[in-house]
């Protein structure tokens, strides 16, 4: 159960990075064209790409304390 | 205050929650540095980068990147250095680095925190920055690379390390009655030592030192390709510049350490834990380093030499024996230094720590200058336009604030030292 | 699709520098900033030496480097193929500046009233010059463009922002060319779009040779001169003194 948690934690913050950086910031790739290349596609997606990623490295955190915060 | 604790109860290992005079002095210099450059920077926020040496390029003839971009690179290139060695000390079980993990996790971070604010105070619109990069940063943009994974995953993963790795220690000072062992017990977050918990911490730690490795080396990468991929400036376009980053933030993060060690060594009097076989081993790592960084350089300057391009060929003419000949001479010979120090070290009978030390300070001043001579010559002399050469020289603000910028870093580290034992305590020390 | 370009006949151009004072009072640029630069360039040595001139207004790349590496989006290519800078969403960091092979962007190093030639905020240049002298906040250009609605004409040169030739934006959206092409006395500048075959600019280089500068560097500019490429070995004749 914990590592399923964890896995999903790690995971999770890996897609949400994925996602937001390549499908929701501004497009990537080829020449600048039009206006669309300046704009992401959701604002605030950077922001969603770092918490993916700091998301990923807090996965080590529930491994090791997710036990406590359950007993307790 | 803090000696009422010390009268009822043991000290606390390393010197922390005692504030001696020493330690207070040099504290309240750092803090001097640091409102000189908060002053030099109020000056620059209400005048504009007009008060910096920093001018564009073409007509005006200046560099647009600076003292406060060559400092950046050198500030983050330290840490994701440490970050390196950090993983390698547990993926390869070096036992003998293990008191200095969470001195390096601690360089690391002050590093990265300091090279953050070194990008933010070379912008010319600092607080929409931050807005506008959260709300808008594209990742076709080379930076967006050094946000998100040379500031915020390397801080984020070596933040998470350190403390995953420092629950121990802290549960061990917690049992302990001072005044800050709320700080101690919050940091232990619960951690008793039993043996559930240490085969966890040994499967995450592994993990996590992997992931570290993997996003120190990434990130280094990113600065290089901030350089690496630009046509359009030459002198930086070439496959070498994020290979390069890697191996001088290896180079830089270990002079840091030996450098943090040899002070925390004579400063806490720590000859046990921070014996001689640590700097020789640490030694060694820099010996390899340097000796691949050097041919590098080698590599880039025959490659550089031979290009056809007329514009690339009068950069290396401005580095080789033009205006910045000095500067890349005498990088060159400090970092040629550093490595026969290193090899005399390595194959030398007597083992001294101050010949590593010597070293360290060597390789780790011709690193900043390497970093100035990526940044600046190619703005100055490279241009493809028949733009007159440009000139650069920093002012007093820039170096006011750089100087602010090294004493944050300080800072943040003295502080450190002060709420937890910067060096592992010893695996034998009582149970938790 | 309108390509919006400008080409530059060398042949015909005599250095006057007339468009750069164009470029001036119409974006009531700062000191030391020139959107629109002449180069007067020299080579050889005398009595072997020959004299050329080179404009160079930003060249508004089809692959700019500068749009490329911008961090925030604050450097786009308009529809129209213009690479603008949003000066409200620049966070002033310089690497378009540091990517462009050209020289063109300007940084805003000062306040904008310390960089302007005449005190705006004085009331006796307003008399003197009988409301012709445009005002220190021209409320053209700080508007906003196209149908994306954003700040692209330099607006009051704020400082810590970048800042570019637009190819005059705020003329050219309401049907007028360029300040530098309409002020050129022999008609070396000229503006229009590159696919429309019959428009001036396709027009002057339908039949005779153009090139773009540093091709090599795949930056697909959309200026395009005709005439002799300056030589690799010219200089120019005087340096500028603009480091304010």
């Amino acid at each position: 159960m914990r590592i399923a948690i964890t896995a999903l934690v790690a995971v999770g913050g890996i897609v949400l990075a994925l996602v937001s950086a390549l499908l929701l910031a501004a497009p990537l790739g080829g020449a600048p064209f039009d206006e669309s290349f300046s704009n992401p596609r959701l604002v605030y997606a950077p922001t969603l790409a770092v918490i993916g990623v700091a998301l990923v490295f807090s996965a080590a955190i529930v491994y090791e304390l997710m036990p406590r915060i359950g007993d307790d | 205050m803090a000696t009422s604790t010390q009268t009822q109860s043991p000290l606390l290992p390393y010197g922390v929650g005692r504030f001696g005079a020493g330690w207070g002095v040099v504290f309240l210099l750092f803090l001097v540095l640091l409102a000189v450059g908060l002053y030099g920077y109020s000056r620059q926020l209400i005048e504009g980068e007009g008060v910096t040496g920093l001018r564009d390029v073409g007509t005006m003839g200046g560099a647009p990147w600076g003292l406060y971009i060559a400092f950046e690179l050198w500030f983050v290139g330290i840490g994701f250095g440490a970050m390196m060695l950090v993983a390698a000390a547990r993926l390869a079980h070096i036992d003998l680095l293990k008191p200095l993990v969470r001195t390096m996790c601690v360089i690391a971070l002050a590093t990265l925190f300091i090279g953050g604010w070194s990008i933010i105070v070379d912008l010319g619109q600092p607080v929409r920055a931050v807005v506008n990069i959260i709300k808008y940063a594209r990742p076709m943009s080379p930076f967006f690379g050094t946000f998100t994974i040379g500031l915020v995953a390397a801080f984020a993963a070596t933040l998470v390390y350190l403390f995953l790795d420092g629950r121990r220690d802290a549960a061990i000072l917690a049992r302990r009655p001072s005044r800050w062992s709320w700080l101690h017990r919050l940091a232990a977050s619960g951690y008793t030592d039993t043996e559930v918990e240490k085969h966890r911490r040994r499967r995450s730690s592994a993990l996590l030192a992997g992931a570290l490795l993997v996003v120190a080396i990434v990130a280094a990468s990113t600065s290089g390709f901030v350089f690496g991929i630009q046509q359009g400036r030459p002198g930086w376009f070439g496959a070498l510049q994020a290979p390069g980053f890697v191996v001088l933030a290896m180079l830089t993060g270990t002079a840091a350490t030996v450098i943090v060690a040899a002070s925390l060594r004579s400063g806490l009097g720590e000859k046990e834990a921070l014996g001689s076989r640590v700097f020789t081993l640490l030694n060694t790592v820099m010996l390899v380093a340097s000796l691949v960084y050097i041919y590098f350089i080698v590599v880039e300057i025959i490659t550089s030499s031979y290009s056809s391009s007329l514009a690339d060929q009068r950069v290396t003419d401005a580095l080789l024996t033009g205006e910045y000949a000095w500067m890349f001479w005498l990088s060159a010979a400090l970092f040629i230094v550093g490595a026969a120090l290193s090899i005399f070290r390595a194959t030398a009978s007597r083992s001294s720590i101050w010949l590593v030390v010597v070293a360290a300070i060597a390789i780790i001043i011709g690193a900043l200058l390497k970093r100035y001579l990526l940044v600046v010559p190619p703005l100055t002399t490279g241009r493809l336009l028949p733009y007159a050469d440009g000139s650069y020289s920093p002012t007093w603000v820039e170096y006011a604030v750089v100087g602010g910028l090294i004493s944050l870093g300080v800072l943040f580290f003295m502080i450190f030292m002060k709420l937890f034992p910067i060096l592992g305590l010893n695996d034998r020390e009582e149970n938790v | 699709m309108t390509r919006l370009g400008m080409v530059i006949d060398l042949e015909k151009c005599v250095g006057c520098r007339a468009c750069m004072v164009a470029c001036k009072v119409e974006n009531n640029t700062p000191e030391s900033a020139f959107w629109m630069y002449v180069f007067r360039l020299e080579d050889g040595e005398y009595p072997e030496s020959r004299v050329s001139f080179l404009p160079r207004p930003c060249q508004h790349c089809d692959n700019a480097p500068c749009v490329k590496v911008c961090p925030v989006g604050a450097r786009y290519t308009r529809d129209h193929g213009i690479v603008v800078t949003d000066w409200d969403r620049c966070i002033g960091c310089r690497y378009c500046e540091v990517a462009c092979p050209y020289g063109v962007n300007y940084f805003n190093y000062k306040k904008p009233k310390e960089l302007q030639y005449l005190n705006w905020e004085n009331p006796d240049v307003e008399v003197h010059s009988q409301g012709e002298v445009p005002p220190y906040k021209n409320p053209v250009l700080a508007g906003k463009f196209g149908p994306e609605q954003r700040k692209v004409a330099g607006g009051g040169h704020t400082k810590g922002v970048m800042e570019k030739c637009t190819f005059c934006v705020h003329r050219v959206d309401s049907g007028l060319d360029p300040a530098c092409v309409v002020n050129c006395p022999v008609g070396a500048l000229i503006f229009g779009d590159l696919e429309d075959p019959e428009s001036p600019a396709s027009r002057a280089i339908a039949d005779k040779p153009a090139y773009r500068l540093l091709e090599e560097r795949d930056t697909r500019p959309k200026v395009r001169y005709i005439g002799a490429p300056v030589s690799s070995t010219a200089r120019e004749i005087e340096r500028p003194k603009v480091r304010n």
